[in-house]
């Protein structure tokens, strides 16, 4: 693969939700075509939309940054130039679609596959006492900021209303807080004036992995997943991140036997026996070479959501001692 | 080099913990100062005893607001009168029994216990149950943030023992952005697809592109590839 510099990148007007203008996407080193050294880059503090065909689809995202002086898309993807974020935006490897024939195996989940919906949502002119009321009444930390065509144009945090109104009250000194509580009686803050925006978004095919490394990048708690017009679909956080961890027992069970056992050892699943218990497997059976029997644990301590394996398998032939790897234990 | 995460790669440690008699105001103030959003209760043997967090701070504050009838601002920003009237103790405000796990564990484990107990971080202890750090929901999603040098260590850690057994010299891996690349020559497919295996149990990575090329052909005529599918366990 070659990094192209064909994919074009609409920039968007946050506000007004209008392309302003076009890039062709990060250079092969991963900076900016267009700033100059240290310069402020041209897309800084707009909406981005990655156009179809490129692989990036579902990449639309708003930059917040408003000095950045690094191309945002090598920033966010964390990788430099457009070839690994179009290798990323596949969900199966060229070896393991094609040509090795294991189809669909590892799956690989997506931000829609964990996002929370429906999402709470405020307008721009929703005032600081309602926003409060609904965070509190719904157990939320944020609220994205939807414009009338459901756009995404900000997001209020719990840290923006103790940032931008106060510190919470444990932190404050006695007059520090009856200062607060007379600042606060007569006023009417909205949304437009509390929320962080443009907020950083994130579309609903992105891989968890890059969800989780964009928003440990970006030190967020939660991302609103927004479709490539920008309309909000969904928001993910980082308890929805760890929802792979808890596959049911019966997912994990499948993807042993059919994944690892037969697509990837080519290995007749009938002679595995594989218990899951809360995560937890157990391998009984007889495998033909020793050899095997730890790349089978091996592999089970990869499959998302496994605690822990413990293999009782055992095995014919022993070609661990018998020098080296023999030609006819290759060929099954 | 250790292929997968345990729980002690991505904890926090050491830890700020109070005793049980520690008061309010004092573990607010630490809270505050050292910039954390929980600290552990232990007794004098370093044992977890419960957990104080920023919402148990800010419910028992909003607790008292509503016993008082006070508007919906004073829920938020509770008289400093009241606050050290009614202080208390580590041990009194504190969520208990402390959610432990130990440093041994998967991180699958701590996503679980975690999920189970409701709570968003876990008192880690050793096997004579004494704390040695304290893991949170953020840690759990740090090995996303590994750098691709460390990534690159993993996956050549899952690799090396496979590589020498199959006699391929000639596979190299390089990590851009946590996608990790596999470029070289095995002798057997099966070898490719095995090599591409054991990287993906590796922590942290986004994806693996494989690139591997192989001598010979040794699983095409393999029936098991084309299973429609089995049963799960």
């Amino acid at each position: 693969m070659t990094a192209t510099a064909t994919c074009e990148i609409a920039i968007i007007d946050p506000v007004s939700g209008e392309v302003v203008d076009h890039c062709s996407g990060p250079l092969p080193d991963g900076r900016c075509p267009r700033a100059q050294d240290g310069e402020r880059v041209p897309c800084a503090a707009h909406g981005l939309a990655p156009k179809s065909g490129t692989g990036l689809e579902g990449w639309t995202f708003q930059i917040v940054d408003r000095d950045l002086e690094e191309c945002p898309i090598s920033v966010l993807t964390g990788t430099t130039g457009l070839s690994g974020a179009g290798g990323v935006a596949s969900t199966e490897s060229p070896a393991m679609s094609g040509q090795n024939g294991a189809r669909g195996f590892p799956h690989r989940s997506t931000v829609a596959e964990v996002m929370t919906r429906p999402v709470v949502t405020i307008a721009v002119t929703t005032p600081y006492k309602e926003i409060v009321g609904l965070m509190t009444d719904y157990d939320i930390g944020a609220v994205p900021v939807l414009d009338g065509d459901r756009r995404v144009v900000g997001i209020v945090s719990e840290a923006d209303l103790l940032e931008k109104t106060a510190t919470p009250e444990h932190r404050l000194g006695p007059f520090e807080r009856r200062a607060r509580q007379r600042e606060h009686k007569g006023e009417a803050a909205i949304a437009a004036e509390l929320m962080s925006a443009p907020a950083v978004t994130i579309g609903p095919e992105t891989l968890i992995p890059m969800a989780a490394r964009m928003m440990q990048a970006r030190r967020l708690k939660r991302l609103p997943v927004v479709d490539a017009g920008g309309h909000l679909v969904g928001i993910v956080s980082r308890v929805d991140l760890l929802k792979p961890f808890l596959r049911s027992d019966e997912e994990i069970g499948r993807d042993i036997l059919d994944g690892v056992v037969r697509r990837w050892m080519v290995i007749d699943p009938a002679t595995v026996e594989a218990g899951v218990h809360d995560g937890q497997v157990t391998l009984a059976g007889t495998l033909e070479r020793r050899s095997d029997l730890d790349l089978l644990t091996r592999l089970i301590h990869g499959v998302d959501g496994v605690v822990g394996v413990d293999n009782r398998m055992t095995y014919v032939f022993d070609d661990l001692h018998s020098g080296r790897r023999p030609a006819e234990a290759r060929v099954r | 080099m250790t292929v997968q995460h345990s729980v002690a790669d991505v904890m926090s440690h050491p830890v700020i913990s109070v005793g049980p008699g520690a008061a309010f105001r004092r573990v607010a103030e630490l809270m505050r100062e050292k910039d954390i959003s929980a600290t552990p209760v232990v007794d004098e043997d370093r044992r977890p005893l419960g957990i104080v967090s920023e919402d148990d701070l800010l419910a028992r504050e909003r607790t008292q607001a509503t016993r008082r009838g006070d508007a919906w601002a004073e829920r938020w920003w509770a008289d400093a009168d009241q606050v050290r009237a009614t202080a208390s103790t580590a041990g009194g405000l504190m969520t208990a029994p402390a959610i432990t796990i130990t440093a041994d564990a998967s991180l699958a484990l701590a996503a679980r216990r975690m999920h189970d107990a409701q709570v968003k971080r876990l008192v880690v202890v050793d096997t004579e149950g004494r704390m040695v750090g304290v893991v949170s929901r953020r840690d759990l999603l740090s090995v996303y943030a590994a750098p691709d040098a460390e990534i690159r260590m993993r996956v050549l850690a899952a690799l090396v023992p496979r590589l020498a057994w199959c006699e391929a010299s000639t596979v190299t891996v390089s990590v851009d952005g946590g996608v990790v690349h596999l470029d070289g020559e095995v002798p057997y497919r099966s070898d490719a697809m095995v090599l591409e295996a054991l990287a993906r149990t590796v922590d942290g990575i986004v994806e693996i592109d494989n690139r591997l090329e192989w001598a010979s052909e040794d699983v095409a005529a393999l029936s098991i590839l084309e299973a429609p599918g089995v049963p799960a366990a």
